[in-house]
């Protein structure tokens, strides 16, 4: 998996949360709502080719002081990391989302998955875990609903991504879909929040109208360390450079039922192997990565796999240096306009008339 | 780039709720 979207939402405790659906239990109700209030933060995970409850909230827990290191990303989760506050409309989850939050609520696994995330506080490995444990199409649809269709919780600011992608990393011209064909091993990555899951596979097929479809496998670690989850997901690539005329292709899709964008950028190639760059954007915020794909998993261990990682360095050492040329020119033309402005200010204020 | 670890023992399950718990609406205590 490539990605993993993130978003942060602020404390729904139980007493803010309009009237729950009608039940004739009310110690249910009461779970329900106790649930609720432990949603202190949610966090959506979603990744390509992007880990238990009585056991939801210790594994939350759990999982996350296991990740502590993983760095922020843009959205939400900077948005809260930042202090901001987000508008939570809760009577939105019941108005605007009813059959979705009903279905969900009263569902055991649903609820322990709300619960679950909602101690991950934003936390991103942490996130990914609970949708392993608990995931479903009735969790994916009230996430769709209240964070996506219905806006129940939004930080009050819409995200402008356009510029994001302007941005790109240098892909590769002779590059075509018949490029990523077959099976690959994905052996380093760059992102930790997205990029180093273990054991991913991704098969790409060619599909009639140029594009591709890639199927993802990844694993993620159980918080106990007693094994891992085999997640897998379909994704469709299409054979696009995207509106700003930079990707090799482009992915569009829904992710535990939020809407992502993506574009992927192949900036190398050789024998056995592919590099690839990809810049994503979710309705919470951008995200990006970059990984190797190799024809198998030892390739860069096996006889000769130092030579491999020597051509792979080379390509990553390039672009790496392009971007710092381009950050460098970026630097000093703006160290150029500051100065102009400056003496032109100057200027103005040395030709008007002295007091 | 860091290495990922590509040595994928047997001992994984598969991800997402198994089809019992996906079937069951009966909340209860215990479930919590």
């Amino acid at each position: 998996m490539s990605r993993l979207l993130c978003l942060l939402l602020p404390v729904a405790h139980a007493a803010l949360l309009g009237p729950p659906p009608a039940s004739k239990h009310p110690q249910l109700e009461a779970l329900q709502r106790t649930a609720l209030s432990t949603v202190l933060g949610l966090s959506l995970a979603v990744s390509p080719g992007l880990v238990a409850p009585s056991a939801a909230l210790a594994d939350a827990e759990f999982a996350t002081k296991g990740a502590e290191e993983f760095s922020s990303t843009a959205g939400f989760e900077e948005f809260a990391a930042d202090g901001g506050k987000m508008q939570v409309d809760p009577n939105c989850f019941f108005k605007e989302c009813g059959p979705q939050t009903k279905a969900c609520f009263s569902n055991p696994a649903c609820l322990k998955g709300i619960t679950c995330l909602g101690n991950c506080r934003g936390e991103q490995l942490c996130a990914t875990q609970c949708f392993a444990r608990f995931g479903s199409e009735k969790l994916n649809d009230w996430l769709g609903c209240t964070l996506e269709d219905k806006e129940c919780v939004t930080t009050g600011v819409k995200q402008d991504n356009s510029a994001y992608y302007e941005s790109a990393p240098p892909a590769i011209k002779d590059f075509t879909p018949a490029d990523l064909e077959g099976e690959w091993y994905k052996v380093l990555g760059y992102n930790p929040k997205y990029d180093t899951y273990p054991c991913q596979i991704n098969t790409f097929t060619k599909l009639p109208n140029g594009g591709l479809s890639n199927d993802i496998l990844f694993r993620v670690p159980k918080p106990d360390g007693g094994g891992a989850w085999v997640n897998n997901f379909v994704e469709t690539m299409a054979n696009s450079r995207g509106p700003q005329n930079k990707a090799s292709m482009t992915v569009e899709g829904k992710m535990f039922g939020l809407t992502f964008h993506e574009q992927w950028y192949i900036l190398g190639k050789g024998e056995g192997y592919r590099v690839v760059a990809y810049k994503g954007d979710t309705q919470q915020g951008p995200y990006e990565g970059a990984f190797v794909y190799t024809k198998t998993k030892t390739a860069l261990t096996d006889a000769g796999g130092a030579a491999l990682r020597s051509q792979i360095d080379a390509v990553v050492t390039l672009i790496l240096t392009l971007t710092l040329t381009r950050i460098l020119t970026l630097a000093l033309t703006l160290t150029l306009t500051l100065a102009l402005t400056l003496t032109r200010s100057s200027r103005a204020r040395g030709s008007s008339p002295r007091r | 780039m860091t290495a990922i670890d590509n040595t994928c023992p047997t001992d994984a399950t598969t991800a997402g709720v198994s089809s019992a718990e996906a079937s069951k609406e009966k909340l209860e205590w215990r479930s919590m």
